[in-house]
């Protein structure tokens, strides 16, 4: 039995969230933005199908099918509950996105195991505004922080 | 168990083949003075004798002579025959060495000349030793001989070597065909020299002489003008200084090898800013110069064992062929432990990334590159603003005589005190709503500010946080980097001002109109107009509709304008390639 908590990472009714897919064993990490209906769970399935970014970045990167992958962790880090970061409109959340994956490009040759960043993202102009800045140091410190139990 | 079959070489038409490998006149001389750096030289010096000394230093094919002396400690006669060797070791060195291939001092002196002539002592007496290509070819065999010291040839070590050590290289029988002439390579070498051996002439001692001319080291990242002038804010700046982009950063490049490299980059100045700053002066031209701002000169420098290896890459089109990053500095620096990440060719002039250094260094730099670019298209825009007025400020313009309408057919005048309840709600929402936008502006500088909604501001702060910028003639339109909840507009209102309206420039329509579609300034023009005149209507209702409660009338209007704009975002991200002025007739014929 395969026995999965996902305590509240469906719920993206009105929330939207950072989240970073992490294997250790396998030394990838895959940072990713969403204000789906449906939670950093439901979009995960948009990263797995077949044609999905996760696993083809995976694939390209490992050389192997992310099927193969047994310690998937996905970590979701929920943003403000404002507007700026729920709506359609999105240069907030891919502000903090592109910070965060920047910051995990840094870092990774600090931690152990290392890990290659395998997600692309897209640039967004609000990548000063301090409060976006704030939000996504806080979301790299809380991953390096906790690293070494997942 | 297989037999080994002997596959002899053809040493002439190797050798022949090393010279033809694409060296240009300055990469060859730069990497003999590589061996004269690694080999501990203070004393570089480059002379180049001239085939007719009458002939001006302006005439093609007049070189007879590149000789480079170095004061360095020198070879005995068995370090100079392993120099000549092709494939030479590196094993005399230590473990900064710029060599990699062993092939540098043949490659590059073969490539220019069909003579070359190595002059050494360790200390122990000078040796002569030549290679002579046509010979080579001749005998099918890789030689040297060991010749005579001439009378001119000790004259320079009496001038250049007189502690008895270091190594003269000459490079005769100078291939006249198409050859550089003097003027060219001495300018040439003047600025390759300078940013090549940056380091080693701005911190290790080294001179490195042309004739009787110092090198000086030159930082084509210009570093020291960045550490003075700061940081750069792309939406500032106005091309006049060097900034920093990106100060200097480790990054990983293997985890499991620990290979770590260094980057760092600034952003040079706007050229054209200095014609038109200082009219009459034409300074462009200077500043171009002086910071060598060209198409070849933008990108990344990388630097290996503290000597350039790379000239202005675009590291495999990380950095794209666009006059909008001509300002764009790069340094990246790597030891030959990096050498497997950063593919290095003979004649240390390219490098092809390893598909893991290409993506770690394409994340990086995505940040550095877009505020490059906006950068230098905001000074273009300063420097358009000078000459012209900029598309915003004609539409401001154009509403100087502009009256809107008091009352729409059909519609009742509110009464006088409903008119003025509805006024004070109005006025006393967007006093309120200062204070916001002023928090919203200093966040986007960059500012640390409290959760707490300071209501201590000053009027030049609430003009530049009304209008995004300080500037008298904006009157009506604005252009903001933010808008409540991100949406694409709002209408402001104030007594001084009247009805305006604020528009998100970072909002996904506002960028396919301001950014995609800048050459179009109609667009532009029309654009602002309308959203004003969609804020003006909002306000209207406001002030106008008695027949629904100013609370309702808020909320529906509101949420109108926030469906509007998310709806817009949305077709923006659906229909990303297909809009103007992506938009091709025959895709749709």
């Amino acid at each position: 039995m395969l026995e999965t908590s996902i305590l509240g990472a469906f719920n993206g009714a009105d929330q939207a969230y950072i989240y970073i897919w992490l294997s250790k064993k396998h030394k990838i990490v895959y940072v990713g933005m969403t204000n789906s209906y449906t939670g950093t769970i439901g979009r995960a399935g948009a990263h797995f199908n077949r044609t999905g970014t996760l696993r083809k970045r995976f694939n390209e990167a490992k050389g192997y099918e992310v099927n193969d992958v047994d310690d998937i962790l996905l970590l979701s880090f929920p943003l403000p509950k404002s507007r700026e970061f729920t709506s359609v409109e999105k240069s907030y959340r891919e502000a903090v996105e592109y910070l965060v994956q920047k910051e995990l490009i840094l870092l990774r040759g600090k931690l152990n195991p290392t890990f290659d960043v395998i997600s692309w993202v897209r640039l967004s102009p609000r990548t000063g505004n301090s409060r976006i800045k704030k939000l996504a140091a806080s979301i790299v410190e809380s991953f390096e922080t906790n690293y070494s139990r997942f | 168990m297989s037999d080994k079959i002997d596959l002899s070489i053809d040493a002439g038409r190797l050798l022949f083949g090393l010279s033809r490998i694409g060296y240009t006149t300055s990469a060859a001389i730069c990497d003999i003075i590589d061996n004269s750096v690694r080999a501990n030289a203070n004393n570089i010096n480059l002379l180049i004798k001239k085939e007719r000394e009458d002939f001006s230093d302006y005439k093609r094919n007049n070189v007879k002579e590149y000789i480079i002396i170095d004061d360095g400690d020198g070879m005995d006669e068995g370090a100079i025959e392993e120099a000549l060797k092709l494939g030479s070791t590196d094993d005399h060195y230590d473990d900064k060495s710029l060599s990699k291939f062993g092939l540098g001092l043949k490659s590059a002196s073969f490539s220019q000349g069909d003579v070359l002539k190595v002059i050494s002592s360790n200390g122990t007496g000078f040796n002569k030793y030549e290679v002579s290509l046509p010979k080579v070819m001749e005998a099918k065999e890789y030689f040297a001989e060991k010749t005579e010291i001439e009378e001119n040839e000790s004259e320079l070590i009496e001038t250049y070597l007189k502690e008895g050590k270091g190594t003269i290289i000459i490079i005769s029988e100078i291939r006249l065909n198409n050859h550089p002439s003097v003027r060219n390579t001495i300018k040439e070498l003047k600025t390759k020299v300078g940013v090549i051996y940056f380091y080693f002439l701005s911190e290790s001692g080294v001179n490195i002489t042309i004739g009787d001319k110092k090198i000086d080291a030159i930082d084509p990242l210009f570093i020291s003008e960045a550490n003075e002038n700061g940081n750069l804010n792309e939406n500032e700046w106005d091309g006049t200084e060097v900034r920093w982009i990106e100060k200097p950063k480790e990054l990983t490049l293997d985890d499991e090898l620990e290979i770590n490299v260094t980057i760092e980059i600034t952003q040079l100045p706007y050229p054209p800013i200095y014609r038109i700053k200082n009219i009459g002066e034409s300074r462009d031209k200077e500043v171009r110069e002086r910071y060598l701002i060209e198409a070849g000169n933008y990108g990344f420098y990388v630097y290996r064992n503290k000597r350039l290896i790379s000239w202005a890459s675009n590291l495999q089109g990380i950095i794209p062929y666009d006059q909008d990053f001509y300002a764009f500095r790069g340094r990246i620096l790597i030891n030959d432990e990096a050498d497997d990440f950063f593919n290095i060719d003979v004649k240390k002039s390219s490098l092809t990334l390893s598909e893991e250094a290409y993506r770690n260094i394409s994340d990086f730099t995505k940040e550095a590159k877009s505020k490059s670019k906006a950068a230098w298209k905001n000074a273009g825009k300063i420097s358009r603003d000078i000459i012209n007025k900029a598309p915003n400020e004609i539409a401001n313009k154009l509403l100087d005589e502009f009256e809107q309408i008091e009352i729409l057919p059909g519609d009742d005048l509110p009464d006088e005190e409903i008119a003025l309840e509805r006024l004070k709600a109005i006025t006393n929402d967007m006093t309120s709503k200062i204070k916001w936008i002023i928090k919203m502006m200093k966040e986007d500088k960059g500012e640390e500010v409290d959760d707490t909604v300071d209501d201590d501001y000053t009027e030049d702060e609430k003009e530049e946080a009304i209008k995004g910028e300080k500037n008298a003639n904006l009157t009506k339109i604005f252009r903001v980097s933010s808008v409540e909840d991100n949406l694409l507009w709002e209408p402001y209102y104030d007594t001084d001002l009247g009805n305006c309206v604020r528009i998100n420039k970072i909002h996904r329509f506002a960028r396919l109109i301001y950014e995609d579609n800048a050459e179009n300034r109609d667009l532009q023009i029309l654009f602002d107009l309308m959203m004003l005149q969609f804020a003006d209507s909002e306000l209207y209702a406001y002030k106008n509709i008695g027949k629904y409660e100013y609370d309702d009338l808020k909320v529906v209007l509101r949420e109108s304008r926030r469906i509007v704009s998310e709806f817009l975002a949305n077709m923006c991200r659906k229909l990303e390639n297909d809009l103007p002025p992506n938009y091709s007739d025959e895709k749709y014929a």
